[in-house]
């Protein structure tokens, strides 16, 4: 086994272009519990997590810029990430414990692409994107384009993920985000439901919704908002859309749940979530 | 093998250890400070909780090699020699908050972190810091008296 | 002086520190590390091992079943678990060969270049197969044990009852998830063969060592390292992890340290027993219980190891606190194709207490009836039989925790309001309040205690420090504080001047293993038998009546005062002053193993548990607010040694009711990491209040009694019972996890 630390983003590619399939640590949370897992390390891995370019909170105009690197304490007490997005702090502080959050990053919890992450599912209903960078050039992605099946991304193997950029939601935009873990800390979700909607007297006008662990991948609900869109919230719309989300969902049963739980409790937080927005 | 300069316990050391070594390893193989544990190698239980650079982390999950010369690593052996240390092990003894004593080492640097950071933690603040920490004998409630006694609240 | 103090533990400050050095803390000149090749199927033969020789195997040390000089098997209670499989197999990741390296690294590699090949039969699974194959072919199941019990007249019992009410209850496997993993070191000098390790019971290790190896019991030495935590799970496992690294070290000629991965110590490692019990009760209107009709079965896996005396205790602790007078209990230990389940605090009672505390509040919600009522009308007096033909003479309690824990909780109000919550509720969440009310007979079950002849010694050495020798060990729970307070408090002498330190079988005496609730009574008391006698050694010595307070000898009749240290010199003058003595096992206390009848326990302690808890509507998720016990202890000897041990115990069994999942898949454990096992965190637990009772018990030194096991008996129950409170749903397995409550809720159309 070889480790490289690069010193900075330029020799990071130069490492990144000779050793394509070097495989990248960040904070180690989850890579490193899996190589114990199976007592082997891969071949070649690069560590990035000291490279302080990637480890940041900007505000910029109408969004919030987080870098890649920013681990999730961080996330968690940022009076930025607090004022604009409450909720991106509330679902970094249920990842883990405070040791976990102390070295584990935002850019490791999406590339990671497991589908119990937490943060994929709130950042998906705030529209976030990714800055994906190469040694030479720089694209945005949105969230929801990024997944693509299990453990499986749309970055490149030149790439890494520079930053996630966040919309900031407007005062009007309703959110919020539920969790069910294995237990009430140091637990990963069994299920997770998020979602922001924005109402108006002629019904809702943005809506997005977004659910963990109860598919390959990190989930926007496209189906449920489609319905949901320009629609009052009443008991038949709450209703019908719970049919639509039995309908399009395949949870499995695993180690940690069952299907049969998973499809109830999360039609349960559906109604939960749009009972809520409907008494506002 | 490679070679690094450390601030371990107050002390600068020089260490060498092979690239795959965990902080983990380097610490109880090369450094003989067997009182980090491992108790899962997964980053689950807490027993390998060390501060890095004043951060509480899991020395488990951290591959030695990445920490650069300069870092400051403080483990259950350097705690001793801290006002803050002591009053934190007096107080696990006096509220019986040690059995078996396994997880004890980790549960003291993240009281240790606690305190640091918070003067004067509510019960929910001292449930969450702890969170990161299996302990199996005492059910906890114990625990979080030592860490109200070292906090100076009785 | 020192009885019934907070006494500060004695190993307190070398664990604080991070001092204490266990076995994964040592490194031994040469020292291999070993790894176990296992079995990759759960039932039919071993054909091969095959070594892939692209691996240089002449860097590590292999040993089979056929480098074993002395038997095959692991001594339990009957030899027949094989140290290393020669051809059956019988579990899945039973040890088929063992690797010792230099590194765990190389070991690991090694192990990926070797080949376990086999002959695969269709294996036994899982305890609801268990009882399917049990209600259709009983007779196709092989039982380690099956003992019944009888009493009064069944028949009569159902026919005067005026209900009849049946249920069906299931438990899981626990894990018990010590903190420290197994390990031990094994390793020679001068010919003799040592374990250093992490175990409860060292004169357990030194035969099934010494028969496995083919030498003497006195050339094979068993040392105790500071134990992380054990509950049973380090009493009868660490026989065979020894066993292997003994063989690793006699092959080698090196010493060989084996410490388990947690995976792998979830993976193979025994677990508590999962259970099936069936109860059939005849019950009056106002809630008695006049007929009782048991069948206990118990996954006792793929051999007999410990599970005859768990089932054994399991049955007889089956009626919990309740006098019924016509009982019958069928009881098997069926044999399977998983790891043998063995020792887990409670020893089986949590299982079959858990069936009839949920059982009596079935009872109680299908015949309308409150919960304290009915356990009431049922309860444990003094001067009670109980099913196997015990009158309880001194000290029953049950009543007294009862009635506390349900003022305390405030039950009978809360549970009626809890009642009528119903469904349309604003809150997001209903609330539940429930109860169980028990009992945990101290030390061995029937005439266990007088085939184990217990010995225990003091030593007075010339310095005037009294070292007490002992098998016993210390793995959390503060044995060798309350010890030393037992001694120092006899002798009068400050506890500075006691020593207790761990055990070496060169060195100590065989007072028994570290199990079933019965060091403090048990051993404790033979230490004060040992204290007599040094007691009336000095008043020998001086021919005159001594008094000693705070190691100040006062010689009464000629008025002299002597310090301690002097008395000890003087002693020493004449030879070495050690005293052992053995236990003086009571005479009327006996037990018929054939018929199942007599003095099962000389004394029992009791609890009542009350819990509140709190379900979220939308997720089913259970969160325990507040937890109220009330346990009867005899005596608490370190008052805060006692809570910790209760507080800790119903923490477990609070994991052991909500959380912790371990499902068989394909004959492996489905939940093998700390990641996916899921014990209680700090965030897990409710508030909680301990109230000790003490009725001193009158062969109890000081009056102290059992404690260990207790506080496991009665946390699940009593969840259960505030979930059926709190949703009017009887579930009747454990852990009672979302996805139960939901499954439940839908065959009722709650959902």
């Amino acid at each position: 086994m070889h480790i490289f630390i690069p010193q900075d983003l330029k020799e990071l590619f130069e490492i990144k272009n000779k050793n394509p399939d070097a495989l990248i640590i960040a904070g180690g949370t989850d890579l490193m519990a899996q190589f114990h897992n199976i007592k082997k390390f891969p071949e070649n891995i690069i560590s990035i997590s000291h490279l302080k370019d990637l480890s940041f909170i900007k505000e910029q105009n109408s969004f919030i810029e987080i870098g890649a690197l920013t681990t999730h304490n961080a996330i968690t007490s940022s009076k930025i990430v607090n004022k604009y997005i409450p909720v991106l702090s509330y679902a970094a502080s249920t990842i883990g414990a405070p040791a976990i959050r102390n070295m584990g990053t935002i850019g490791g919890n999406i590339a990671n692409a497991s589908p119990a992450a937490d943060l994929p599912p709130p950042l998906l209903c705030l529209d976030a994107s990714l800055i994906l960078t190469s040694s030479t050039s720089s694209r945005e992605l949105k969230l929801y384009e990024f997944y693509r099946g299990y453990k499986n991304t749309a970055l490149k193997s030149d790439e890494i993920i520079f930053s996630i950029k966040i919309p900031i939601p407007s005062s009007e935009e309703y959110i919020d985000f539920y969790k069910i873990g294995t237990r009430k800390a140091q637990s990963i979700a069994k299920l997770s439901l998020a979602g922001l909607i924005k109402k108006s007297k002629k019904g809702i006008e943005t809506v997005r919704l977004a659910a963990g662990s109860v598919a390959p991948i990190p989930l926007r609900l496209f189906e449920v908002e489609k319905h949901l869109a320009q629609k009052m919230l009443t008991r038949s719309t709450i209703s019908n859309s719970c049919d639509i989300l039995i309908r399009y969902l395949k949870p499995i049963t695993d180690v940690r749940s069952t299907e049969e739980y998973r499809k109830t409790a999360l039609k349960n937080l559906l109604i939960k979530f749009l009972t809520k927005v409907s008494s506002i | 093998m490679i070679k690094r300069r450390w601030k371990i316990n107050s002390k600068i050391q020089t260490v060498e250890f092979s690239e795959d070594s965990r902080l983990l390893d380097v610490l109880r193989e090369r450094l003989d400070l067997i009182g980090t544990k491992e108790g899962c190698g997964e980053g689950e239980c807490g027993a390998c909780s060390v501060l890095i650079d004043n951060v509480l982390k899991l020395s488990c999950l951290i591959l030695a090699a990445t920490l650069p010369d300069n870092t400051e690593i403080m483990t259950i052996e350097g705690i001793e020699n801290t006002t803050l240390g002591k009053k934190i092990q007096k107080a696990f003894i006096e509220a019986n908050a040690v059995q078996c004593g396994f997880c004890t080492p980790g549960m003291i640097m993240a009281t240790y972190y606690l305190l640091k950071n918070f003067k004067n933690p509510d019960n929910k603040t001292i449930r969450t810091a702890l969170s990161g920490n299996l302990c199996r004998c005492t059910g906890y409630r114990m625990i979080f008296d030592a860490v109200r006694i070292a906090s100076g609240r009785k | 002086m020192y009885i019934g103090k907070d006494i500060d533990r004695i190993d307190g400050w070398e664990k604080v520190t991070g001092k204490t050095r266990f076995v994964a803390d040592h490194r031994m000149p040469g020292m291999l590390f070993g790894l176990t090749i296992r079995s990759p199927i759960s039932k039919g033969r071993l054909k091969n091992i095959y070594f892939d020789n692209r691996f240089d195997f002449s860097q590590v040390v292999i040993v089979t079943a056929k480098d074993i000089k002395g038997s095959n098997f692991i001594h339990i209670i009957k030899d027949d678990m094989p140290c290393l499989v020669s051809d059956r197999i019988n579990y899945l990741g039973e040890p088929v060969a063992l690797i010792a390296a230099k590194s765990p690294a190389i070991a690991y590699e090694a192990s990926r270049h070797i080949k376990v090949e086999t002959i695969e039969e269709t294996p036994l699974l899982g305890i609801e197969e268990i009882v399917k194959t049990y209600k259709r072919e009983p007779d196709s199941l092989t039982y380690f044990y099956q003992p019944t019990i009888n009493k009064g007249n069944l028949k009569e019992g159902f026919d005067e009852a005026s209900y009849i009410v049946e249920s069906e209850f299931y438990t899981g496997f626990q894990e018990h998830l010590y903190l420290e993993p197994q390990g031990v070191l094994a390793y020679q000098k001068n010919g003799k063969f040592f374990i250093l390790g992490s175990l409860q019971c060292p004169y357990y290790v030194r035969p099934a060592v010494a028969k496995v190896l083919g030498i003497s019991e006195e050339d094979t030495i068993i040392i105790q390292a500071p134990t992380g935590g054990a509950f049973g799970g380090k009493e009868d496992f660490p026989s065979l992890l020894a066993a292997h690294a003994a063989l690793l070290s006699q092959k080698s000629g090196k010493p060989v340290m084996i410490v388990y991965d947690r995976e792998e110590d979830i993976s193979f490692t025994t677990k508590r027993h999962p259970s099936y019990v069936h109860h059939k009760a005849g019950v009056m209107k106002d809630g008695r219980i006049l007929a009782l009709d048991s069948t206990i079965l118990f996954d006792a896996g793929a051999y007999t190891t410990l599970s005859p005396v768990v089932l054994s205790r399991g049955t007889l602790h089956s009626c919990s606190v309740y006098s019924i007078p016509n009982v019958r209990i069928v009881a098997k230990a069926v044999m399977s194709n998983i790891p043998p389940p063995g020792a887990f605090r409670g020893f089986g009672a949590p299982q079959t207490i858990f069936a009839m505390e949920s059982f009596i509040d079935t009872i109680a919600h299908r015949l309308k009836l409150n919960p304290y009522d009915i356990r009431k009308k049922n309860l444990l007096r003094e001067g009670s039989q109980m099913a196997f033909g015990q009158v309880l003479k001194e000290g029953v309690a049950a009543e007294k925790c009862l009635d506390r824990v349900v003022a305390i909780s405030g039950f009978n109000k809360k549970y009626e309001s809890y009642k009528k919550q119903g469904k349309k509720k604003e809150s997001d969440v209903l609330r539940g309040i429930g109860i169980s009310t028990i009992l945990h007979g101290g030390s061995f079950t029937g005439s266990g205690e007088q085939v184990l002849k217990s010995r225990a010694a003091i030593e007075l050495h010339p310095d005037g420090i009294v070292e007490i020798l002992v098998a016993n060990t210390e793995m959390g729970q503060g044995m060798i504080t309350t010890f030393c307070q037992i001694v120092a408090e006899k002798l009068g002498i400050p506890i500075e001047m006691v020593r207790c330190p761990l055990p070496d079988t060169s060195v100590v005496p065989n007072s028994g293993p570290t199990v079933a609730s019965r060091t403090t009574m048990i051993v404790g008391r033979i230490l004060l038998l040992c204290c007599d006698e040094l007691l009336k050694k000095i008043r020998d010595k001086y021919g005159d009546e001594v008094k000693i307070e705070k190691g100040i000898v006062y010689l009464q009749k000629s008025r002299r005062r002597l310090s301690f240290k002097e008395v000890a010199s003087a002693l020493n003058k004449s030879g070495r002053v050690y005293i052992e003595m053995p236990y003086d096992f009571p005479p009327d206390q006996v037990w018929d193993e054939e018929n199942y009848r007599g003095t099962a326990y000389p004394v029992y302690s009791w609890g009542a548990i009350a819990i509140e808890i709190e379900v979220n509507k939308y997720t089913l998720d259970v969160t325990p607010i507040n937890l109220w016990t009330v346990y009867e202890i005899g005596k608490a000897i370190n008052r805060k040694a006692a809570i910790g041990q209760l507080e800790g115990g119903s923490i477990q069994a609070l994991g052991y009711g909500l959380l912790e999942r371990c499902e068989l898949k394909d004959g492996k454990f489905y939940q093998n990491k700390l990641q996916t096992y899921i014990i209680p965190t700090s965030e897990d637990i409710p508030e909680i209040k301990t109230e000790i009772l003490e009725v001193p018990y009158s062969r109890g030194p000081f009056g102290a009694k059992g404690i260990g096991e207790l506080p496991h008996n009665g946390v699940a129950p009593a969840l259960r019972n505030a979930v059926l409170n709190a949703l009017g749903l009887e579930i009747n397995e454990i852990p009672i996890t979302p996805e139960k409550k939901s499954a439940s809720l839908k065959n009722r159309g709650l959902l």
